[in-house]
């Protein structure tokens, strides 16, 4: 359905997506992995067709969008990670100007309002203006608009971001609901593994513009077939313990995200003793010591040596 | 779809109390407020400015008189000539002219006051006056020569203000001009035997632009401030629009609407349309107020409503242009530099605050071709009576400015794929 080939953009000297090959299929849920400023934001301009790419080509059906972005653009739903609403307009006068805008009218414009209102749960809400809401009310809005025209397929962009559990369960609930019932093709971005884990099908991960890995959640879960990860829980973490950690030649990788240390390590290592002797060496208390089915955040940690959301 | 835009906008200002606070409100306060407060300066009454001018003469104007009548005598036979000389000379000896008509005329007598001194209390006179006019020798003698022999003797009246007087010492300077000004036309009557009051209508005449001259009505203060803040705070209008896109594309809305496959020529199209409908809501909320609570009323309400679309057009263009700007440059420094200086600076020289144009016609020339400046002459031409024709090139200005910088915001417009 959509290609994108050797996408490339450059600012400058800077080249903030290199030579992206990327392809999604009808129906699918794909999803675009990488930490702040992967270019996962240049690639999805890109392939909606708002930046022209410096190199490269985006495909829709097999022909080029460059030239003639309309058809993709009829078909495409797009939320943005900014909350591109108008804030002193209520729920309903945002999906009016929206939808009218996408040539609905009359009582098709209300009815389709109506049912996205339901669809996101502000239907009780929609003559309240904006800046009133909460932040996952604003980025469920952001979704509804983006759904006013029946969309075939839709990019988001960080749908969740700084919002609460509740919004953003509901908010993930929807998707994969769109996608099983209109069977509605979705491109989703997000540095929050655990998110693209539960929706997507298909993963791109994506790290200072360029594809580091590719496939379904199983075929890149099993890079680190070879491999375990242990999360240490310590009391306080020090600087000694984590220069001990690092100069273990059995550690492949580490990451540290506030008093929980990750290590990468060979599955056939036994590191308990080791990890234990080293705590005591540096006067850690460790408060747990547990080792973990490999997640997508271990495979990036794995790829790129940091953290998805450091 | 260019409507939907439209209508956003409006939609948009209506829900920002602030913004219609300073659009509207603060037109109508400052017009109740200038309005009240300067009506005596506006409504002819005499300003409360006081006047000392000194007069140091170098020369005896009698004797001078005399001394050319005399010479008269010798040159020209025919008596009859001389004597229309001698029995004119109380009408032209320039002294009495600059003392009787020009400083002591009715309208100044109670402002200014004359006073004769001596070479020696000259410097002290410097400090007790507005002015010192300082008369050569010989000036009569030579004026009279000039006058009735063709003579071109360079004249020239040497005048020294008080610098701490200097609102008295310009209107003594612009009072001395206009002496300048009469005795050149009646040197020029004189040499060509005209009749001095034709030259005058026809001078005039010359000087169609001097709205006054072909004043029918007069303008009150409340007549001003009213087309005065109302021209001034239609610019307004440009700058909050502006400030309104920019925020679309800042939240990225601009680009929510060309994902709807609209054109960006539509969405240019669409701020240009809501730049002209709120200037026209604007100037009407403004006039209409006026016209109930101030009694502002307008000769011929028609041509008022045609030219108030010509101003809106150039209020149009002005607000695209800034749009287009801050696209351009990813931000909105323009648009706040406009609102900041520029509009007070425009409303300065348009004649705002007060009417500037009279101190200087460099100023009036400058007032003219900022929109506001040239909407000011014109609204005031039509609350004069006079037709909508006579504001005619206001008409082509106004239209012509918006459509010029219509034309430079779509130059200027990011063109596809270039807006980010």
């Amino acid at each position: 359905m959509i290609e994108l080939v050797n996408l490339t953009k450059k600012y400058k000297q800077n080249n903030a997506v290199k030579n992206l090959n990327m392809f999604i299929e009808k129906g699918e849920m794909v999803g675009l992995l990488g930490p702040n400023g992967a270019g996962k934001s240049t690639a999805i301009s890109m392939l909606s067709s708002l930046i022209e790419p410096s190199e490269g080509d985006v495909l829709f059906q097999g022909k080029s969008i460059l030239k003639r972005p309309e058809a993709l653009r009829k078909i495409t739903g797009i939320v943005p990670q900014e909350i591109a609403l108008y804030e002193d307009l209520t729920a309903q006068e945002n999906m009016e100007f929206f939808g009218r805008l996408y040539q609905l009218r009359g009582k098709q414009l209300q009815g389709k309002i109506t049912e996205v209102l339901e669809l996101t749960g502000l239907i009780e809400r929609r003559k309240e203006v904006v800046k009133t809401f909460s932040g996952g009310m604003k980025r469920r809005l952001n979704i509804g608009v983006a759904m006013l025209h029946n969309p075939e397929f839709l990019i988001m962009d960080e749908p969740t971001v700084g919002i609460d559990p509740q919004s953003r369960s509901y908010i993930l609930e929807t998707v994969k609901r769109l996608n099983k019932e209109r069977n509605m093709t979705v491109l989703y971005t997000s540095h929050y593994m655990e998110e693209v884990e539960f929706l997507c099908d298909r993963i791109y991960i994506l790290d200072k513009g360029s594809l580091i890995a590719s496939g379904t959640t199983n075929e890149i879960k099993q890079i680190l077939s070879a491999e375990k990860t242990i999360q240490l829980e310590v009391e306080q973490v020090k600087s000694e313990l984590l220069t001990l950690l690092k100069e273990d030649p059995s550690v492949n990788r580490l990451s540290v995200h506030e008093k929980t240390i990750t290590l990468i390590l060979p599955k056939e290592v036994d590191v308990f003793a080791k990890l234990t002797h080293y705590a005591e060496q540096t006067n850690t208390n460790l408060k747990s010591i547990t080792t973990e089915v490999p997640t997508l955040e271990d495979v990036f940690l794995h790829l790129t040596g940091r953290g998805l959301r450091d | 779809m260019v409507w939907t835009i439209v209508k956003k906008q409006l939609l948009l200002l209506w829900r920002n109390p602030l913004h219609l606070l300073l659009l509207l409100g603060l037109p109508i306060v400052l017009i109740f407020i200038l309005g009240t407060g300067l009506s005596g300066l506006m409504n002819q009454e005499t300003p409360d400015v006081d006047i000392r001018v000194a007069i140091l003469n170098h020369g005896d104007e009698k004797q001078e008189i005399a001394r050319f009548l005399k010479e008269m005598e010798e040159t020209v036979r025919e008596q009859v000539s001389i004597t229309e000389i001698e029995e004119s000379m109380d009408n032209v000896a320039p002294m009495k002219m600059l003392e009787n008509e020009v400083l002591g005329n009715d309208a100044l007598k109670e402002m200014i006051e004359v006073g004769y001194i001596k070479e020696k209390d000259k410097e002290a006179a410097l400090q007790d006056y507005t002015a010192v006019i300082e008369i050569p020798e010989d000036f009569t003698y030579h004026f009279l020569q000039n006058m009735f022999l063709e003579n071109e003797i360079d004249l020239e009246l040497v005048v020294h203000g008080n610098k701490e007087s200097s609102l008295g010492f310009s209107i003594v300077q612009s009072l001395l001009q206009r002496f300048e000004e009469n005795y050149a036309l009646g040197q020029l009557s004189a040499n060509y035997d005209l009749d001095e009051h034709v030259l005058q209508s026809d001078g005039e005449e010359v000087f169609g632009e001097i709205t006054s001259v072909n004043q029918e009505k007069p303008v009150q203060a409340k007549h001003y401030y009213t087309v005065a803040m109302a021209v001034m705070n239609v610019l307004f209008i440009a700058s909050t629009i502006s400030f309104y896109t920019f925020e679309e594309k800042r939240l990225l809305v601009f680009d929510r609407i060309l994902l709807a496959n609209v054109s960006r020529w539509k969405y240019f199209f669409g701020i240009f349309l809501s730049g002209i409908i709120l200037a026209l809501v604007q100037l009407g909320i403004i006039f209409g107020f006026s016209r109930i609570f101030f009694g502002v009323s307008w000769p011929n309400p028609s041509d008022m409503m045609i030219f108030t679309f010509a101003l809106s057009i150039a209020i149009g263009g002005l607000t695209v242009f800034l749009t287009s700007i801050n696209y351009r440059l990813h931000s909105e420094v323009v648009t706040t530099i406009f609102s900041s200086i520029i509009i007070y600076v425009m409303a300065l020289l348009g004649g705002s605050f007060f009417p500037i144009g009279q101190f200087s016609d460099v100023i009036s020339s400058l007032g003219n071709v900022t929109p506001n400046g040239a909407a000011l002459s014109a609204y005031l031409n039509l609350l004069r009576g006079n037709s909508l024709a006579s504001v005619s090139n206001y008409i082509y200005f106004l239209i012509g400015f918006g459509l010029v910088f219509l034309l430079l915001a779509m130059m200027t417009f990011p063109k596809r794929r270039e807006s980010r």
